[in-house]
């Protein structure tokens, strides 16, 4: 692909996570959120930043809240500039927002923060989409590119999403949308207050507007580093005296069944990457010789032919009674 | 999505598979299991398609049922919420998604079946393959589609006939596809003379027979929802079959892939002309053994004939205009079904060479599983599909040439016929493939290409 160029990659948090790996930051990682309930966000603590996905080109066009003050210079927001390039726009930008002390932002992402402070949105944007480091990282996750094109619908619909980052700074909710001049603010968190429980509504508010439109979403969360979360936690409890034997039993195998389901999801995000990375050509040309050794290619691909025009017969009929 | 709206539960497949477990409600921005007891269930339709559906325990009508097509969808467990069993439906081109709460008194199976939703509405059976368990006569699935039609009609006492008239609407709001396997179910290996001439051109269908017919609109009359056989995925094949005549593409393809040999009067032989169906009085008189209802008015035959030979010409004319039309695109991982991968993963040499090129530190077992579970990879597929684009605008025929393919498949790769690319593959390996096997014999008869 010709320098300069973003590349689509897929909205999935094991590529999120991957990607903030692959800019040398650590201590975080992407989590899908299903549900904006108590729990499941508890679960998930501490939240560093929620990224809301959908898909919708457009964003709404209200202006109120938009911070115009000296606070553009300490929160780091960076207008859109590449569509492609929106989702690790988005996680760029929780993460040189947050000052939590489980994420090491690492080199990359601490001297791009460093050169871009200075600018308005309009230049960091611009300074993003020229990163060579950091665009180099995101376009190792593109889908494969064996070839020059890719005419698929498929990549139509991923063009479409939108990317808005909802986070705590300095005792305040900001959303961030690239689409717009300046972050939005919301308001106070309240001591005590998980900031979460006050982006709550708001986002909510989001998806039931969305959900009436019909319009698809996603949430994704920027959470600390669940392992070590877990690691910690299960040596407080072994360190705890209070604790009677078959309490500490039961925690300590309810965490090592987290320990495990985390190590699993790194090992299968490990593999897609190998997977997603990897030249197939190879493989699919031995697969086709294979076939051919053995008589199958000739009937699999005429069958083939013939139930796709079948199949797009039905689908132009299903389209067509829906209407 | 059966041919008729979908309606009768009875008149397919039995389930592919199925599970006890809850729907879980999204209510604003939060999910709630929905404390029914239900059951989530696939199964594929007459056309082809998979269906995913969910049903009370109670009911015999499903409350969700959705037509998935191969890579829209991901099943797969949940792990936020680790204290119950909950998977989720996830789209992959959008957001959408749908929540189960297992129901199942045991989670051993839980892996298994999850592992079973992702495996058949990816990769959904093929049908004509063996996943036909009807043990009936032919023209019990054969009649398949009409059952639908006379559930419809007949009404649920199967009380009155068909007032022809009312055949002939619904026959024609039918589209052409659903019809031109109507049509040839109905002629499955036998049928009424005449009834098939409008929808084949250029094809010769089997023998007919009027007895088969005859049964059929007796039928009509006769059949009762109760009385109908357990029917199976079998009637799906003569949709792919009766456009193959239809489109009057290659008839390589009904010909060589069908099983031949049992239940020959299966319309999943319907339109080869390669293996001729049998038994047909067998087929009329299991579907006369299984009616019991109230005879209505039977239509004449030479009314049903004409009916359907007036829509069958208007098919035709619809049919010409498509058989004009482009090849479509073809996805070349459809063709690595679950089906066609087991004599591909069974050999050894293969597995060995493939592994060869299989990604770099992911060989962790190195097992035949582990092959399986790359190919069935999104990653993989989607590297098969451009592979497959690429191949059909013509573009890969340098890059092919590089390995070493033979002449005649570089050339169809250069004009982008996926076909023409087989057929030269085959010439060539199996040839190859034949004659190694072949130590002693220099006997030029056995030379297939």
């Amino acid at each position: 692909m010709a320098s300069g160029e973003w590349c689509l990659i897929e909205s999935d948090p094991g590529v999120f996570t991957d990607l903030i790996n692959g800019f040398e930051a650590n201590g975080v990682q992407v989590e899908e959120i299903f549900s904006l309930d108590d729990d499941s966000l508890q679960q998930m603590k501490p939240c560093h930043g929620l990224i809301f996905l959908f898909k919708w080109q457009e964003t709404d066009a209200s202006n109120e809240n938009m911070v115009k003050d000296s606070r553009l210079d300490e929160i780091f927001f960076a207008k859109q500039v590449i569509t492609n390039a929106c989702a690790t726009q988005a996680i760029v930008s929780v993460l040189l927002n947050c000052t939590h002390e489980d994420l090491k932002l690492g080199s990359t992402l601490s001297e791009f923060k460093e050169f871009a402070q200075a600018f308005d949105p309009q230049m960091r944007g611009l300074a993003l989409s020229n990163s060579e480091k950091i665009r180099y990282v995101h376009n190792s996750f593109a889908r494969q590119q064996l070839f020059e094109f890719d005419s698929r619908d498929e990549k139509k619909d991923e063009d479409a999403f939108h990317f808005i980052a909802y986070i705590p700074f300095k005792g305040r909710l900001y959303e961030l949308d690239g689409l717009k001049e300046a972050p939005i603010d919301h308001g106070a968190i309240p001591t005590d207050t998980e900031w979460t429980d006050i982006a709550r509504p708001i986002v909510r508010q989001r998806m039931e507007k969305y959900s009436e439109g019909e319009i698809h979403f996603s949430l994704m969360a920027v959470v600390s580093e669940l392992r070590r979360k877990y690691e910690r936690q299960l040596e407080q409890i072994l360190a705890d005296s209070a604790l009677t034997d078959d309490e500490r039993n039961d925690k300590t195998s309810h965490l090592s069944i987290l320990i495990h389901e985390e190590e699993r999801k790194r090992e299968s995000y490990r593999i897609e990457n190998l997977r997603r990375r990897h030249n197939w050509l190879p493989f699919i040309v031995e697969m086709l010789k294979a076939y051919a050794t053995q008589g199958l290619l000739v009937p699999a691909v005429d069958k083939a032919v013939v139930a796709k025009e079948a199949e797009k017969k039905r689908e132009t009929d299903k389209k067509r009674k829906r209407i | 999505m059966s041919l008729f709206g979908g309606v009768t539960s009875q008149a397919r497949s039995r389930n592919l598979v199925e599970f006890k477990a809850g729907k879980m409600l999204l209510r604003g921005t939060m999910v709630h299991p929905d404390k029914r007891k239900g059951l989530v269930y696939l199964y594929q339709g007459n056309d082809m398609l998979m269906h995913f559906c969910w049903k009370e325990r109670s009911s015999s009508t499903p409350e969700d049922d959705l037509v998935i097509f191969p890579d829209e969808i991901e099943f797969k467990k949940v792990t936020q919420n680790t204290t119950g069993r909950v998977y989720i439906l996830k789209w992959r081109s959008n957001a959408r998604k749908l929540f189960f709460w297992m129901q199942e008194p045991k989670d051993d199976k839980d892996e298994e079946w999850c592992k079973k939703i992702n495996d058949l509405l990816n990769h959904p059976p093929t049908p004509g393959f063996g996943d036909d368990s009807s043990g009936t006569g032919g023209l019990g699935s054969g009649a398949h589609p009409l059952q639908s039609l006379m559930d419809r009609m007949a009404g649920s006492s199967g009380a009155g006939g068909i007032d022809p008239n009312d055949l002939s609407n619904v026959l024609r709001g039918m589209n052409p596809n659903d019809l031109a396997s109507l049509l040839s179910s109905v002629g499955s290996g036998s049928g009424a003379p005449g009834l098939m001439q409008g929808s084949h051109r250029g094809r010769v269908l089997p023998g007919t027979s009027t007895q088969q017919a005859t049964s059929l609109l007796d039928a009509f009359g006769q059949q009762t929802p109760d009385s109908r056989p357990n029917t199976a995925p079998a009637a799906t094949r003569s949709t792919g079959t009766a456009t193959a005549t239809a489109t009057g593409g290659t008839t390589s393809a009904s010909s060589s892939s069908r099983p031949s040999g049992s239940s020959s009067s299966k319309p999943r032989n319907a339109g080869t002309s390669s293996s001729p169906s049998t038994a047909p009085p067998k087929s009329g008189t299991s579907l006369e053994t299984t009616t019991g209802g109230p005879k209505g008015g039977p239509i004449k035959m030479s009314a049903l004939a004409d009916i359907l030979s007036n829509l069958s010409d208007k098919n035709t004319t619809q049919e010409t205009g498509n058989a004009t039309a482009a090849k479509p695109t073809i996805d070349l991982y459809d063709i690595m079904t679950a089906e066609n991968l087991i004599p591909i993963l069974s050999n050894k040499d293969i597995q060995e060479t493939l592994r060869t090129h299989l990604p770099e530190g992911s060989t962790i077992s190195g097992s035949e599983n582990e092959l399986r579970e790359s190919i069935q990879s999104p990653q993989f597929r989607q590297a098969v599909s451009a592979f497959s684009v690429a191949l059909q605008t013509g573009q890969l025929g340098p890059v092919l040439a590089q390995f070493g393919l033979p002449e005649e498949a570089i050339t169809a790769a250069n004009q982008g016929d996926i076909q023409a690319f087989a057929q030269a593959m085959e010439k060539h390996y199996k040839k190859t493939n034949e004659e190694s096997d072949e130590k002693k014999s220099s006997d030029n008869t056995m030379d297939t290409s």
